[in-house]
């Protein structure tokens, strides 16, 4: 396989070019996955994990904050400037979701409720602080989804979660940098390019387990590195 | 495990794989852990700003001070099958009704029958109309033999009743009235 144009970006808040995919090879685009085949999207493990809050299991719903804590947090930066009142608030959102929890249907995916609660509750909080709420029309639910905007954030991060953030994405580029390229490979073309271990086994022309070992090799490697800057060494307790 | 978390996150695994994967991560300290940095990993790939990486530990502290929340899907289940039944109940009793009601009219259509029986005395008496105030006897006999009439039938039978010296009658009398 031609070598990739694996760029380092050395800039906490720019990322990963992805690789150019070979015409021979690829040229997939991601697809949605069908239900029928049996594989449980992102959504319907969230499911999955609110069903067992809702039966008790408190655990599934730390997953749950664990997993969004940090686009939450994106999300309420674009309403709130303080980080530590985005904190506040977003602690706030997810408690009222843990409560609220047994009116969850699944009719929508656990962000976009997730996403209404603090929406409604940045609201609330401003309004409490006779500050200006925006109107609903400025953040519309559909979008919940795609949400990924960091543009305002820049602007409000402090200096330390500035540099924190920075330091994470450096040694994220360069534990990936010094991965085989294999491993390279099939972890930025799962997580840039979204595409299925299929799809990147069709590129990568080697059978579906060895993608989902690669990817997983590639990942470990990662959080060996990283690790110690998130505090979560394996023999710390949380 | 930690590869099985690692297809979990990804949605390559069948659906009981990812039931055995949740309940493992639900209950191993170090499976979150893992859970957690795997995400971390793939915001940072992705360029996402990474406002706070660490933990919220005092989110997830607030969340173990909270009672737990419990909202058994039985009574969801529970509450669905008796408005179903009520539904359904609500739905025989119409269908039972409207069929009653049918069947009624049913009989009623199948009387005329019994009608022409009883039609020959009908003729005659309304052939000799009786003076006023006194009762028709034939009359009296077709309603003591057929109780059941629908009102078409029965303007038939009646619409010669009101005779002319009836109305003379009536008009005769009409000015004495006045004085």
């Amino acid at each position: 396989m031609k070598s990739l144009s694996f760029i380092i970006p050395q800039e906490a808040n720019k990322p990963f070019v992805a690789p150019a995919v070979q015409p021979g090879l690829g040229g997939i685009a991601p697809t949605t996955r069908n239900p029928s085949q049996g594989r449980m999207s992102d959504r319907e493990i969230d499911q999955q994990l609110v069903e067992r809050a809702q039966r008790g299991d408190k655990h599934a719903f730390e997953l749950l904050v664990t997993k969004y804590h940090r686009k939450l947090e994106r999300l309420l930066s674009r309403l709130i400037r303080d980080p530590a009142e985005i904190e506040d608030v977003a602690q706030e959102a997810f408690i009222k979701a843990y409560r609220a929890l047994p009116n969850f249907r699944g009719d929508s995916a656990f962000y976009t409720w997730l996403y209404r609660i603090g929406i409604n509750t940045a609201k609330n909080y401003l309004i409490a602080l006779g500050r200006r709420a925006p109107t609903s029309t400025e953040f519309d639910s559909e979008e919940a989804e795609g949400f990924e905007d960091a543009a305002g954030l820049r602007d409000i991060n402090t200096p330390e979660s500035e540099l924190a953030t920075k330091q994470i994405a450096q040694t994220v580029n360069d534990a990936i940098a010094a991965l085989p390229e294999e491993l390279r490979t099939a972890i930025t073309l799962r997580e840039l390019d979204g595409l299925s271990y299929e799809e990147i086994a069709q590129i990568m022309n080697c059978p579906i387990g060895t993608v989902r070992s690669r990817i997983f090799r590639a990942r470990e490697a990662v959080a060996e590195k990283l690790r110690p800057q998130l505090g979560t060494a394996k023999d710390k307790r949380w | 495990m930690t590869q099985d978390i690692s297809s979990l996150m990804d949605g390559e695994l069948e659906a009981h794989e990812a039931g055995r994967v949740v309940q493992a991560c639900c209950a191993s300290e170090d499976q979150k852990r893992t859970w957690y940095v795997y995400h971390v990993i793939g915001d940072a790939i992705r360029g996402q700003a990474l406002r706070r990486a660490e933990m919220p530990e005092r989110i997830l502290a607030a969340l173990r001070e909270q009672p737990t929340v419990l909202a058994p899907r039985r009574r969801v289940v529970e509450a669905s099958i008796t408005r179903i039944a009520l539904a359904a109940a609500a739905s025989v009793v119409t269908v039972g009704v409207v069929g009653w009601l049918g069947l009624q009219g049913g009989q009623l259509r199948t009387a005329p029958p019994a009608i022409a029986k009883a039609a020959g005395p009908v003729t005659n008496v309304a052939a000799n109309v009786p003076a006023p105030g006194v009762p028709a006897a034939g009359t009296m006999e077709v309603s003591s033999n057929q109780p059941v009439l629908n009102v078409q039938d029965y303007l038939t039978v009646h619409r010669q009743m009101p005779s002319p010296e009836f109305y003379r009658q009536v008009s005769n009398q009409a000015p004495a009235t006045a004085r």
